[in-house]
């Protein structure tokens, strides 16, 4: 085996679950497992081009293979859909151990409300440990833009989630009272 | 909210099926040797001086030239202006100059209820086949191309005493959605005339009305990583000194790390332009507006991208910054912002915002509209 060989085969070992999770939740199931060695094999092919850090450049490829296979428009509104779709009772059980100040429904509802763009940059920093500089990359843009995008993202998600009726209470919680009214 | 229980709600989301189904994955994976093999043989770099280049440094590159191409498409007329305004920093400051003088004469006005009417525009894209890609799933291609808009009606209200606040939401209003030919609307009668998104619903949701008290955390405009205080917003400097010694001080410390991850740019200018926009939108004073274009008007990096025309039909001038791919729209006649646009990643295929500022202005009770 080769150098290149090598460096290959560490790569796909270290990070074929971080890809992995990155597509399922970008394409069905059943076409993760393809779209995944589809990334690994253009990595291959493009060895030398592979940074060293390299998890930012195969969620980049990942990303662009998971857009090509499903469209641009709404995949990331897909993917609060599949986050949903993923969802278990195990996931609901653990959310209300945890002792969220919101349910975990209208957490979603929430991240529904950012732009696609909101929603890739906060879940590229909060769930694939990128720093804004290496997320900027996988998202396409400039660090600044990005910079942006997570801040507008987490504090629209913030103020989204603030909006949620305190789950603890059926009825909004003093001072908060929500009337929905016809136009 | 704050940062960690925000930090710990968005780490939660991710279904631990995720995990589990890796796992699975990663133990059925092929070998790493039959990956290769099926590849087939890896293309050495023909250029040892670009070896370890990225893809997405090439990608950037094409980001870059294309949101070159845009701009200039709407400044020739995608917007159906013309180019006549003077571009470059120094016309930029001359501008921008001009603009504080503007501000600073509108009268200051107050209430108890801050009104704003947003109209927003989504676009949506085909599906777009690329070199060497997978064969894509028929199902989920969006054959259509389309363009919808919708506005919204906010009023945010101070309640008497304390922090609290009162807010009222009126959407989707005025919902239209074009199509640029005739055979993308034939498409999508064809998809079965799909609702499209609009801004808080799709084209089929009914305008409804949501009334609720919450805390000002909602609506604070953000500098960086400073939220600032709804109530203290009208009471920012109002000399070009004070405020840019007040923003400066905010940039050192995002300079050194803020909340979140944030970390300020390098350039002042670049900073103070991607915050422009929350105060632009908040209820500062004329005072506070003008000294913020007199800070832009400083700046190297701040730019003019042309008089234009926006879709709704009102002249502007358009300014950016270097390293972002934002776009404010100024109208030079009072000195307020009339569109925010984000200009689509062209190159990816993703789209881009548009907002435009259909009114703003304070009025003393809620769901009231003001006059002008």
């Amino acid at each position: 085996m080769d150098e290149r060989e090598a460096r290959f085969t560490r790569l796909y070992e270290t990070y074929y679950r971080n890809v992995f999770g990155y597509v399922v939740l970008r394409v069905a199931p059943q076409a993760a497992e393809d779209v995944t060695g589809e990334v690994f094999a253009i990595a291959w092919r493009k060895i030398d081009e592979v940074p060293e850090r390299a998890l930012p450049w195969l969620l980049g490829v990942a990303k662009n293979l998971a857009r090509r296979s499903h469209g641009a428009a709404g995949h990331q509104r897909g993917l609060v859909d599949r986050l949903a779709g993923l969802t278990t009772d195990a996931d609901r059980h653990a959310w209300d151990a945890a002792d969220h100040v919101v349910a975990r429904d209208q957490a979603l509802a929430a991240l529904r409300a950012l732009s696609p763009k909101e929603v890739e940059a906060v879940t590229l920093t909060a769930w694939y440990g990128l720093e804004p500089a290496e997320a900027a990359k996988v998202a396409g843009c400039s660090r600044t833009a990005f910079t942006v995008r997570l801040h507008r993202g987490r504090r629209r998600l913030a103020r989204a989630l603030d909006a949620s009726p305190d789950p603890a209470t059926e009825a909004p919680a003093p001072r908060s009272r929500v009337i929905q009214e016809k136009p | 909210m704050k940062h960690d229980e925000l930090d710990r709600v968005v780490n939660a989301l991710r279904p631990a099926t995720v995990d589990e189904l890796a796992d699975a994955a990663y133990e059925r994976r092929p070998d790493a040797a039959l990956v290769r093999a099926r590849a087939g043989t890896s293309a050495p770099s023909p250029h040892p001086a670009r070896r370890r280049r990225p893809a997405y440094a090439l990608g950037a590159t094409a980001v870059a030239a294309a949101a070159a191409v845009l701009v200039a498409g709407s400044l020739s007329g995608g917007h159906g202006g013309a180019r006549n305004g003077p571009n470059g920093t120094g016309g930029a400051r001359t501008f921008l100059l001009a603009s504080a003088e503007t501000a600073a004469r509108q009268p200051a006005t107050h209430g108890t209820c801050w009104y704003s009417r947003t109209r927003m525009w989504q676009d949506l894209v085909p599906f777009k086949l690329g070199p060497g890609v997978p064969t894509p799933k028929v199902e989920r291609r969006r054959t259509f191309q389309a363009r919808t808009a919708s506005s919204t009606e906010d009023w945010r209200c101070t309640l008497p005493g304390g922090t609290g606040m009162r807010f009222r939401t009126h959407l989707p209003l005025d919902v239209r959605v074009t199509f640029p030919t005739k055979k993308d609307e034939a498409a999508w009668k064809a998809a079965g005339s799909p609702p499209l998104d609009v801004n808080g619903g799709t084209t089929a949701t009914k305008p409804h009305t949501v009334t609720y008290d919450k805390g000002s955390h909602l609506v604070n405009p953000e500098i960086g990583s400073h939220e600032i205080e709804w109530r203290t917003v009208p009471k920012l400097p109002a000399t070009k000194s004070g405020l840019e010694a007040y923003l400066r001080r905010l940039w050192q410390q995002d300079r050194e790390g803020g909340a979140h991850g944030y970390t300020a740019p390098a350039d002042f200018g670049q900073y103070v332009f991607v915050s422009a926009w929350d105060l632009f939108m908040a209820p500062t004073t004329p005072g506070t507006r003008a000294a913020l274009y007199r800070i832009l008007a400083d700046s190297s990096s701040v730019h003019l991208t042309g008089r234009i025309r926006d879709r709704e039909g009102r002249s502007g001038v358009g300014i950016t910054a270097q390293g972002t791919d934002v776009r404010l729209v100024v109208d030079p006649a009072t000195g307020r912002l009339l569109d925010y646009e984000q200009l689509p990643d062209l190159a990816r295929g993703a789209a881009g915002e548009y907002l435009a500022f259909e009114r703003q202005g304070w009025v003393d009770r809620i769901g009231t509209v003001p006059s002008s």
